[in-house]
């Protein structure tokens, strides 16, 4: 029975990147997981997600991220995996002002699919290529304030603020989970009252244990 | 004697209706007739023809006997003297069901790729002599110029007011740098290789507007650009595939849409027990496997393996929706793992897209023509039977004693 810090954690929390195709959602995942950045990554066709355990509160979290293809067309396939996810990255390029602009269609597109209580950041990548942007901070602040979403901005390829953004999102999802805050039948039913082993969206004190 | 059954294209409706029966009740379907069950099989897989026994007193279909399957092997890729043997003086090439069933079995060797995908997706009639294939590529090669000029005189003053048309553009210019880069024919920058890539996918939006440029596309561009060497060949070849995978691309994604249903009755008939094992982890529409459906496995296998695996599908051997059978081959391999893991949702799809580059592509084509043949040959028989569980189960390490149990002993008759 192997013990490795991957096999044993208190929760398992499913996130999903989601924002227009080329915003860099692959990247911001291979970042975070594997402390890797690849200028020419490949557009991704559906769905793929890796994982990463961290600490959080002295409790072990294991984040599992799903990337999502960008592209409009492919949503319908795309969208059947925010079944279950606790937490979104909203991601726009702050460089491409389109990319910001629809972010209002993908935020009711991801509370269509997902948990009303989702906890939702919009995340401006490629903040290393502030000299072309066209997206200024405060307006994405301010929009995400209106919509009560965390806010940050981030570059996935000078691994600014990354870490900073999924660790926020992974403590708000905790702190939603540990106070209650939400009443069973809505987010809990589907992070905490689950008994299906681990692969179940998040799953409450299995530490110590095995993952199968 | 068996009487052969040769499928028809009239049910139609009938098997729409048992397809979507598929994806909602499982009831029901016990009480399909075999010749429906017959039908969706070709349906499915035109150009089967399927055995049906007549059992005389019994109306429900239960099962499909598929028997053992047989063991297929592979052969050595056809070279360029044999392509030779097949073409007279004229350059019409002979005893083409002979010439393509020797590509459906060992592939072409890559010297001859250039002047044979040409053949075998259609850009070339294969009763063309050299004399026709010359006024043709004259004529296909203004037309491609003439199109490519379109978009290429485009002003930014247009461009500022046709949106799709920047859409296409950027989505192009998006795709073109995250497509095969590390392949030494599209790495670096300033590669030449990409900017063919750009403009023949251009030009594609050119010759179809309005489907112009969707994800997934430059994908299926890359290998035959990489094979020809030559902006109008290659475009002329794209438009050819595209022909086949237009519907997967199209606003509704209608050609995805039937094929996931297609695999899914499929798999169904051919290996119940595992259908149901993904039902029961609500994979039953197996989404996991939109990748491989979408751009032909090309994210699933070297570079190499696809150039092997696309030319082997287009001989259109052994029958249509061949790559269904391909799916069905990889999913054979795989089922033990998923199963015996117990793998729900997640980890399915994890495992399925972490088979990328871990596929052994003649392994899959020995398997995938063998299910073929255990198709053709298969008995749809009818009876009433105890366990569904017993129904159509076909696979790898259990194949002997499910062999047992689906036997025709094994039924109340």
């Amino acid at each position: 029975c192997s013990m490795g810090s991957d096999d044993s954690y208190n929760f398992v929390f499913k996130v999903v990147l989601i924002g227009e195709s080329g915003v860099g959602k692959s990247n911001l995942l291979s970042r975070f997981t594997k402390n890797e950045f690849a200028h020419d990554s490949r557009t991704t066709i559906g769905v793929e997600f890796s994982t990463r355990t961290v600490q959080i509160d002295n409790l072990t979290i294991k984040a599992q991220i799903w990337d999502t293809a960008g592209l409009e067309r492919y949503r319908a396939i795309t969208s059947a995996y925010y079944r279950g996810a606790v937490g979104a990255l909203l991601v726009y390029d702050i460089s491409k002002h389109l990319t910001y602009e629809s972010a209002e269609r993908w935020l009711k597109e991801l509370y269509d699919h997902a948990d009303p209580h989702i906890v939702v950041m919009l995340v401006g990548n490629k903040s290393d290529l502030d000299t072309l942007r066209t997206v200024p901070t405060d307006e994405a602040r301010d929009f995400a304030e209106k919509k009560g979403l965390m806010f940050m901005e981030t570059s996935a390829l000078g691994s600014t603020n990354v870490e900073a953004a999924f660790s926020e999102v992974l403590t708000a999802i905790h702190k939603k989970v540990a106070s209650r805050e939400v009443t069973r039948g809505s987010i809990s039913a589907v992070t905490l009252s689950s008994p299906l082993g681990p692969s179940s969206e998040a799953q409450e004190e299995r530490k110590g244990c095995c993952r199968s | 004697m068996r009487d052969p059954y040769v499928t028809t294209l009239g049910g139609f409706s009938k098997v729409t209706n048992y397809l979507f029966d598929a994806l909602r009740g499982m009831e029901e379907q016990q009480q399909r007739p075999p010749e429906e069950v017959a039908d969706l099989l070709g349906e499915v897989i035109p150009g089967l023809e399927i055995n049906q026994q007549e059992e005389p007193g019994f109306e429900v279909i239960t099962r499909i006997d598929l028997g053992t399957r047989p063991e297929v092997s592979r052969k050595s890729p056809l070279t360029a003297d044999d392509w030779a043997r097949h073409q007279d003086a004229d350059g019409r090439m002979k005893d083409v069901p002979d010439l393509k069933h020797a590509v459906f079995k060992g592939g072409l060797c890559h010297a001859l790729r250039k002047e044979a995908w040409k053949f075998l997706l259609g850009y070339y009639p294969w009763e063309s002599t050299h004399e026709e294939r010359k006024t043709l590529q004259r004529e296909k090669t203004d037309e491609y110029f003439r199109m490519k000029l379109q978009w290429k005189s485009v002003s930014e003053e247009q461009e500022r007011r046709n949106s799709r048309l920047r859409d296409y553009r950027s989505l192009i210019e998006k795709d073109v740098n995250r497509t095969d880069r590390t392949n030494r024919f599209y790495e670096g920058i300033d590669n030449p290789g990409l900017v063919l890539l750009h403009d023949i996918l251009m030009t594609y939006c050119m010759y179809d507007f309005d489907l112009g440029y969707v994800q997934g596309m430059s994908d299926l561009l890359s290998p035959i650009l990489y094979v020809m060497e030559n902006e109008v060949e290659a475009f002329w070849c794209f438009v050819a595939f595209m022909d086949q995978m237009h519907e997967n691309f199209e606003e509704q994604m209608q050609g995805m849409k039937t094929q996931l249903i297609q695999l899914s009755s499929l798999l169904r008939l051919l290996d119940l027990a595992f259908w149901n094992y993904l039902e029961s982890q609500d994979s039953g529409y197996l989404y996991f496997c939109f990748r491989w459906l979408l751009i032909r496995f090309k994210r699933e296998l070297s570079f190499v393996d696809v150039l092997r695996l696309w030319e082997v599908m287009w001989t259109g051997l052994p029958c249509e929706n061949f790559h269904l059978l391909v799916c069905c081959a990889i999913l054979d391999s795989e089922k033990q793992k998923i199963m015996e893991e117990n793998y729900g949702f997640n980890e399915i799809l994890k495992h399925i897209n972490e088979l990328s580059m871990k596929l052994d592509i003649e392994e899959i084509l020995q398997k995938a023509e063998g299910i073929c043949l255990q198709i053709r040959s298969c008995k749809v028989s009818a009876g009433s039977v105890f366990s569904r569980r017993e129904v159509g189960v076909s696979n790898g390490h259990s194949r002997e004693s499910s062999c047992e149990q689906s036997g025709r002993g094994a039924f109340v008759s």
